[in-house]
């Protein structure tokens, strides 16, 4: 079996294309500053509708995170899951690739990869810092 | 505040038996529960004009309810739905019956819940087809592969971090459980363990085993709810429901974290270990107008150890980051200060979705669980959770 992708949407379009670009980038808050993941129509905070796309600077830290005993597609080295706070203060599910997953911890810092999954999607993912 | 008389009470419970029923499918099993719970209560079946159902993972369809009303020949109703709040839909189910029969817009409301997820998928597909079937983000979460039981381990993995908590406290919740279910002929997994034998048990997804996760099962229920008045005249003893509370906030990890969209002051309150359950809580407790101690058995939902861990401490039964401790020296198994899950829970008398919950909260107040029985008890609590510990809906049953 191989890993379940994600189908664009008009909104997530986007965040879509800044991955496969390896230039991942999220929507900021024009109003309230804060930045939002996953996309979105309009601000979560504050319901401003002025959102711009910016880039991130691929730093981030582990908030939670789990070693899959199994995972349910192909994977090279353990499946991690984890929770990924960005510098800039959203967050993400993710992977974190790493052949030593028990040397993780929450807080621990990570930067932001790329793992091309198809000829239309490219996924963020993290490994240690 | 509804007159004397009309306010609405569990008049009749059902439950089929729960395990591996091959044979069967998911409506045959909502009518078994259903007859069981129009015997229970000795109602004539003309008198039910209120249905819900919660849609199945098997056999399901946009307008369920339909299904199992034409099924069991109950013509004109008044109200129906099919709930879709997962396994929070039950107490959810209750609290709107409840309405129903309170603002006299029906006589008698049935609610039931039957799925043959075991049985009825292959072996290994199971945690797969319940995600296409949707039930967690398709597109920013399941790319990574996350599955439920590794959500709930995100979560118990940030307690842990948090607080300190430990597996074998995780563990004794699933041998509680255990416990219980061995004093329970209807239970699904009876053989006792013990907190080693969690912890010997497999990894599935760190630091959750396979001792912490319920185990997938057959299973069904039936609530009847009706008025007091109406009851009175009927089979089985009132339950009466003296609070109920929901609260719901969202899918994804991340906004469940930071508590997006919450007002600025209240953000502290909520994190991936703080749910929203504490504001269902609170209503619950407040429109009974009794306090967590006052309680005497507890059914809380238990599809993982770290979602009852959680609710410890979102039910107010001890400090924030105390629902390790408050686990542990057989405080909630029966004898102790707050037994729960004494037909054996999720983890181990099996079902899934939380009506069984509500009809052993219901059992207990009527004083028919037999050696599992917790003596003269006045109060129970229950509780349903789902989809990330985000959906919860919880209700204070007592005695007429």
């Amino acid at each position: 079996m191989s890993r379940s992708l994600p189908t664009p949407s008009k909104i997530s379009q986007p965040f879509w294309d800044s991955c496969k670009a390896e230039h991942m980038q999220i929507q900021r808050c024009e109003d309230c500053g804060v930045y939002a993941f996953y996309p979105v129509y309009i601000c979560p905070e504050c319901a401003s509708r002025k959102l711009a796309w910016m880039p991130v600077s691929g730093k981030g830290t582990i908030h939670t995170f789990t070693v899959a005993a199994k995972s349910s597609f192909e994977i090279q080295g353990p499946l991690v899951v984890a929770l990924v706070e960005l510098e800039e203060g959203a967050m993400m599910v993710s992977n974190i690739k790493t052949a030593t997953p028990e040397a993780l911890s929450i807080g621990s810092p990570v930067r932001l990869t790329y793992e091309e999954v198809s000829d239309e999607i490219t996924l963020p993912m993290f490994e240690p810092a | 505040m509804p007159h004397p008389g009309s306010e609405a009470v569990i008049a009749g419970i059902g439950e089929p038996p729960v395990g591996r029923l091959v044979g069967t499918n998911p409506t045959e099993l909502h009518i078994e529960a259903a007859m069981l719970a129009i015997e229970d209560a000795g109602i004539d079946k003309h008198d039910i004009d209120g249905l819900m159902t919660s849609g199945t993972f098997l056999n399901d369809n946009i307008r369920h309810h339909m299904i199992i009303g034409e099924h069991l020949g109950l013509h004109c109703k008044t109200f129906c739905d099919t709930l879709r709040t997962g396994g929070q839909s039950y107490l959810n189910g209750v609290q709107v019956a409840k309405w129903a029969v309170e603002s006299g817009l029906c006589k008698a409301v049935l609610l039931l819940r039957g799925d043959t997820t075991l049985s009825g998928v292959p072996k290994g597909t199971g945690l797969k087809a319940y995600i296409d079937y949707g039930a967690h983000p398709l597109e920013f979460e399941v790319p990574f592969g996350i599955t439920v039981p590794g959500v709930y381990a995100m979560m118990a993995q940030r307690h842990m971090h948090e607080f300190g908590t430990t597996s074998e406290q995780l563990a004794a919740i699933a041998v509680a459980c255990r416990k219980h279910a061995s004093m329970n002929p209807k239970a699904f997994k009876r053989d006792p363990i013990t907190i080693d034998d969690v912890i010997a048990s497999p990894m599935v997804s760190t630091p959750l085993r396979l001792l912490d996760c319920s185990p997938i099962c057959d299973g069904a229920g039936a609530i009847l709810i009706t008025s007091l008045e109406r009851a009175r005249d009927l089979k089985a003893k009132p339950v009466r429901i003296l609070g109920t509370g929901q609260a719901q906030s969202y899918y994804h990890l991340a906004h469940l974290a930071r508590a997006t969209g919450a007002r600025p002051e209240d953000k502290s309150r909520y994190s991936l270990t703080r749910s929203v359950q504490s504001v269902a809580a609170k209503e619950a407790f407040g429109r009974a107008g009794v306090k967590p101690s006052d309680i005497d058995v507890a059914q809380l939902y238990d599809s993982f150890t770290i979602t009852v861990l959680m609710q410890f401490e979102a039910l107010g039964y001890c400090a924030e980051g105390e629902g390790g401790a408050f686990a542990e020296g057989g405080r909630i198994e029966l004898g102790g200060e707050l037994p729960i899950n004494t037909n054996g829970g999720l983890l181990s008398f099996g079902s899934s979705g939380g009506i069984n919950h509500i009809i052993e909260a219901a059992r207990q107040i009527r004083g028919e669980c037999g050696d599992r029985q917790v003596p003269d008890a006045q109060l129970s609590l229950v509780t349903n959770v789902s989809a990330v510990a985000s959906n919860h809906s919880i209700a204070i049953l007592g005695r007429d």
